[in-house]
């Protein structure tokens, strides 16, 4: 092997992370042969040792008091599954998509990469929503199709109905949002989801 | 040919992976996912230094690095049932802290450490009294120089070589594979290495 292939082991081999035989063999070999990767190693070791040292930084010691305040401060429990922001989110562009043909509206990146994680987006209709769809699908995965829209549909409701019923202060926010009529408002609506942490700061810096 | 036994230059860990023991924590996240709430401050009080060592990695103003600390561990009080296996929490609490650090640093509402100000020349001005003394000294050059290294590399040294996590658990808490946990942690050493050594003048006999 060589140098390069060698000295990119280094540093595992120092932290014991070679577990393999043959490369531990290959690496003792080299190493008794090439004082240059055996500097690298020593460095290795050296800046380890360095570190390990450090005292850690100490935070304030009332942090568990400051953090069950904080949390009994927020007044909520623990959330269901349903009630997830990117779970919500989800849900929300979904409807949005479905209620009223908003496919300019273009969420922001971190929103849309939370819709595109939860797999709702895999059976949307067909048109401008489907090769928007498909854009997003991981390659090699094909069109969006409408082979199961239907049961799509009738699911996503179902998600929707259990977050409208399970927090009643959002209800008017989603059913709103499921039966918006213009894509402004429906931008409008989607900046003000539970959960949008970037959204709820902009809000806040423009008070 | 020198003979070299890697057995000797390793620096001896015990391997561990995440879910391979079960630690305090193991049955105080029980504890809490039981109802009793209170489990969860002796949570905090067990990772508080930890997690905002780690924070601190990343955000250069202390009393916002703990602001964050407090956050994430709130957002892992309230999704802690998404915990699949609680011998795993302290994995999933460093993988929380990481996407909030990272969502932070794409909104730019924390200040990460700012490598230009933190030269040889700051650093000589403030810790070079006689009153320091050399162990000291080290450690705070350490220190200089790991603020100068790039944030994904500050953040994976503070957590193997000052937080003694194995690579698989770093792999968990980054999101990132194991190969990269190895490459990084060889390229983020040898850039402390040079940047103590060829940057500041470190001249200690440990490296």
């Amino acid at each position: 092997m060589k140098c390069s292939e060698i000295r990119i082991h280094l540093g595992a081999l120092v932290d014991g992370e070679i577990r393999d035989p043959a490369l531990l063999g290959k690496l003792e070999r080299h190493l008794g042969a090439c004082s240059e990767c055996r500097r690298e190693l020593e460095a290795q070791r050296a800046v380890k040792g360095l570190l390990a040292r450090l005292e850690p930084e100490r935070t304030s010691a009332v942090m568990p008091t400051r953090v069950m305040q904080a949390i009994k401060d927020g007044g909520r429990k623990r959330q269901p599954l349903v009630l997830r922001p990117a779970y919500v989110a989800a849900v929300v562009a979904v409807l949005i998509l479905l209620a009223g043909g908003l496919f300019a509206i273009q969420p922001r990146p971190a929103a849309m990469r939370e819709v595109e994680s939860s797999g709702l987006y895999k059976e949307l209709p067909v048109g401008e929503a489907r090769e928007y769809m498909s854009s997003l699908l991981p390659p090699g995965a094909g069109q969006a199709t409408y082979s199961n829209v239907s049961d799509f549909v009738v699911a996503s409701h179902e998600e929707a109905r259990e977050v409208l019923e399970a927090e009643e202060g959002w209800s008017p926010l989603l059913q709103e949002i499921a039966e918006s009529v213009s894509e402004a408002e429906g931008e409008e609506l989607y900046k003000e989801l539970p959960g949008d942490d970037a959204a709820e700061e902009d809000d806040s810096e423009g008070d | 040919m020198m003979q070299v036994h890697t057995a000797e230059l390793m620096v001896t860990r015990e391997s561990r992976e995440c879910s391979a023991v079960s630690p305090p924590e193991d049955e105080l996240v029980s504890r809490v996912l039981r109802g009793e709430e209170a489990a969860f401050t002796e949570i905090v009080a067990l990772f508080q230094n930890r997690l905002f060592n780690f924070v601190r990695s990343r955000v250069r103003n202390r009393e916002l690095a703990e602001d964050i600390t407090q956050e994430v561990f709130v957002k892992a009080y309230y999704n802690l049932d998404r915990l699949r296996d609680p011998a795993r929490f302290k994995c999933w609490l460093f993988s929380i802290a990481h996407n909030h650090l990272r969502d932070l640093a794409r909104r730019r509402k924390i200040e990460t450490v700012d490598t230009e100000e933190s030269g040889i020349e700051h650093y000589v001005d403030k810790a070079t009294p006689q009153s320091v003394d050399d162990r000291e000294r080290t450690a705070a050059m350490v220190r200089a120089a790991l603020s100068r290294l790039k944030p994904e590399q500050r953040e994976i040294l503070v957590l193997c070589d000052i937080e003694g996590m194995a690579y698989k658990e770093i792999s968990q808490a980054m999101g990132i594979p194991l190969g990269t946990v190895q490459s990084r942690i060889f390229y983020a050493r040898r850039r402390l290495k040079e940047v103590l050594t060829d940057e500041m003048g470190f001249a200690g006999e440990e490296i």
